[in-house]
């Protein structure tokens, strides 16, 4: 049987989580958060040449330049032939956190390098351009092993119109409104951001399982017609069983013959912007958890279970006040009547904006995980764990919006229905943080 | 009396030059005499990034707040700092470069003057040759 707590750091309870294995923790690589910048907005130019390149040779000239520029060697080497600029930028989020414990939970306080993100950007012809999203998170040090570094995206981006774009390579696909934009914390108002998106919790909060959190093709596009405007996105990327185990080899491969398809739909009119969004792939993830849990039988059963995301976004604009509202509904079809691991998100932020620096909000997000679990002598047992957040926040931009300091306060409990009792916990989390971009 | 007249006309004269009109203005090289208001969104915005001849759209921006870039703002149904907002998403998410800010609405005319494809806007009565006047905004006009 794996015990693995299921919200550690600075989730973490005094007693042990349930003996139950977390759906969808921990697995595939992993995610990470990110930070840019940018002077005056952000940027720091390297001038190359302005030579127009319009045959296929010299794009693909172009493309082998950005990558030896990118990957091989430092941002500082001056432009290259027939490029324009190659943007270097990012931007960072320090932040101080003191969580007080109010109920079967633990106080505590840490400072914390939040997230860091590098960004490349370069336009490799009229339509073509190149863009790489590398990220580090929670005070990163591979030395001291320290929070995580990911390749976030590098992909290469295709601009035929507005209403017909193409990404291809590692890409954050479109769901709902707020994944795209997770990571960039510049231009959110939150320190700690809604749970399915808190890629620095991700080791307590099933994010992989309720967003999609990568794809490596992306066709998108928008149209207007007067006030109205209609938007999509269709995408598709690996399953979610990517080999992460050295032994095998090929890590970061995925094997499956199975693939995520997704998409979101969206429209704009007046105050009001929505949008629809789902995702199918196929996932064997209990198996590749608990394997000491299951028998090879119980295990076999989750193989290929096919997985649905279901969410939809909304956002009412109206002079300075601000309302963003999102549900996440991920199911599984294992058939199995007694078990459910289907898991559940929304949340609500209410803000106002005063003399277009200072944002207020409030925020209530609610997350809900349903677990199952095999075991010889009591055959499968289900756990529905419930977050429930209600925050407030203020945020304060300056300089061209290229600093903002935060502050919020969320109210945290943390509510497990398990076979044994378990202790409900509760603590008040108080963070500030400055966001930066250079 | 000739001395409040006096008075009168310094504090006139001193007051800034304020016209009631925003001039959307381009180069000469964009294909257009006119612009609609949505496709004026759409460009400020980064969903239309190149002219109907193929030339790449380069936006000129007005750097501090003023009468004027709040009316040409307002005009588009987007303050300035969620315009802000925007450009800053697009630049996060590989998907465009924020405009140009320059500090002075006498560098934005001269800049769109020797930029072809650019655009950006003045107060009408600073409307000079060598660019063309694509929409004339009232102050306080939404549609």
């Amino acid at each position: 049987m794996v015990h693995k707590s299921t919200f550690p750091g600075l989730l973490r309870a005094k007693t042990p989580a349930p003996p139950l294995t977390p759906i969808g923790v921990g697995r595939g690589p992993a995610d990470l958060l990110q930070f840019r910048s940018e002077r005056k907005l952000g940027r720091v130019f390297f001038d190359g040449s302005r030579a127009v390149m319009t045959s296929a040779r010299c794009r693909v000239r172009q493309f082998v330049w950005f990558l030896l520029a990118v990957g091989l060697i430092p941002a500082t080497v001056a432009g290259q032939p027939g490029d324009s600029r190659l943007r270097v930028f990012g931007y960072l989020q320090g932040s101080f956190y003191y969580q007080a414990n109010v109920k079967n939970s633990e106080s505590a306080t840490t400072f914390t390098t939040q997230q860091l993100n590098i960004l490349m950007q370069k336009n490799l012809a009229r339509r073509w351009r190149g863009f790489v999203n590398l990220a580090f998170t929670n005070t990163y040090s591979s030395y001291r092993n320290w929070g995580a570094f990911s390749i976030e995206e590098a992909w290469v981006g295709y601009r035929k119109h507005r209403y017909l774009n193409l990404k291809m390579g590692l890409l954050i696909p479109r769901f709902n409104y707020l994944n795209e934009y997770r990571n960039r914390m510049p231009v959110l108002p939150y320190i700690i951001r809604p749970l399915a998106y808190e890629t620095s919790f991700q080791e307590d909060v099933p994010i992989e399982d309720l967003v999609p959190q990568r794809a490596f093709v992306q066709l998108y596009g928008s149209t207007r017609r007067s006030e109205f405007e209609f938007d999509y996105a269709a995408y598709a990327g690996n399953s979610p069983d990517v080999n992460s185990d050295p032994n095998q080899g090929n890590t970061g491969v995925d094997f499956k013959t199975s693939a995520l398809f997704g998409g979101r739909i969206g429209f704009e009119y007046s105050l009001l912007k929505a949008g629809f969004s789902a995702t199918h792939d196929e996932i064997d993830e209990l198996s590749g958890l608990s394997p000491d849990s299951l028998t090879q039988s119980a295990a076999s059963q989750f193989e290929d279970t096919p997985r649905v995301r279901l969410g939809g976004d909304l956002r009412i604009e109206y002079r300075d006040i601000s309302f963003r509202a999102e549900v996440i509904s991920v199911q599984y079809d294992d058939g199995i009547p007694d078990v459910n691991v289907d898991q559940a998100f929304w949340y609500a932020t209410l803000g106002n904006k005063f003399f277009d620096r200072l944002f207020i909000f409030g925020t209530y997000w609610d997350t809900g995980i349903n677990q199952a679990q095999w075991t010889e002598d009591k055959g499968w047992e289900s756990a529905n764990v419930k977050i429930k957040i209600p925050g407030v926040g203020v945020a304060y931009y300056m300089h061209d919006q290229t600093i903002t300091l935060k502050a919020g306060v969320a109210w945290v409990r943390i509510d497990i229905d398990y076979p044994i009792p378990y202790p409900e916990r509760k603590f008040n989390h108080y963070s500030l943080a400055i966001s930066v971009m250079f | 009396m000739r001395i409040l007249a006096i008075c009168i006309l310094c504090v006139l004269l001193a007051a800034p030059a304020t016209s009631a009109e925003v001039a959307v203005i381009a180069h000469p090289s964009v294909p257009a005499s006119e612009i609609s208001k949505s496709h004026l969104l759409d460009i400020f915005t980064g969903d239309v990034k190149e002219w109907k001849n193929g030339e790449p759209v380069i936006i000129v921006d007005l750097k501090p707040r003023s009468d004027v870039k709040e009316a040409f703002y307002d005009y588009l149904g987007k303050s300035s700092s969620r315009m802000k907002s925007i450009w800053m998403r697009n630049m996060l998410t590989g998907e465009g470069t924020p405009p140009e800010s320059l500090e002075s609405q006498a560098e934005i005319l001269e800049r769109v003057k020797n930029t072809p494809g650019a655009i950006g806007y003045v107060n009408r009565e600073l409307v000079a040759d060598g660019v063309i006047t694509l929409r004339i905004i009232q102050f306080g006009e939404s549609e």
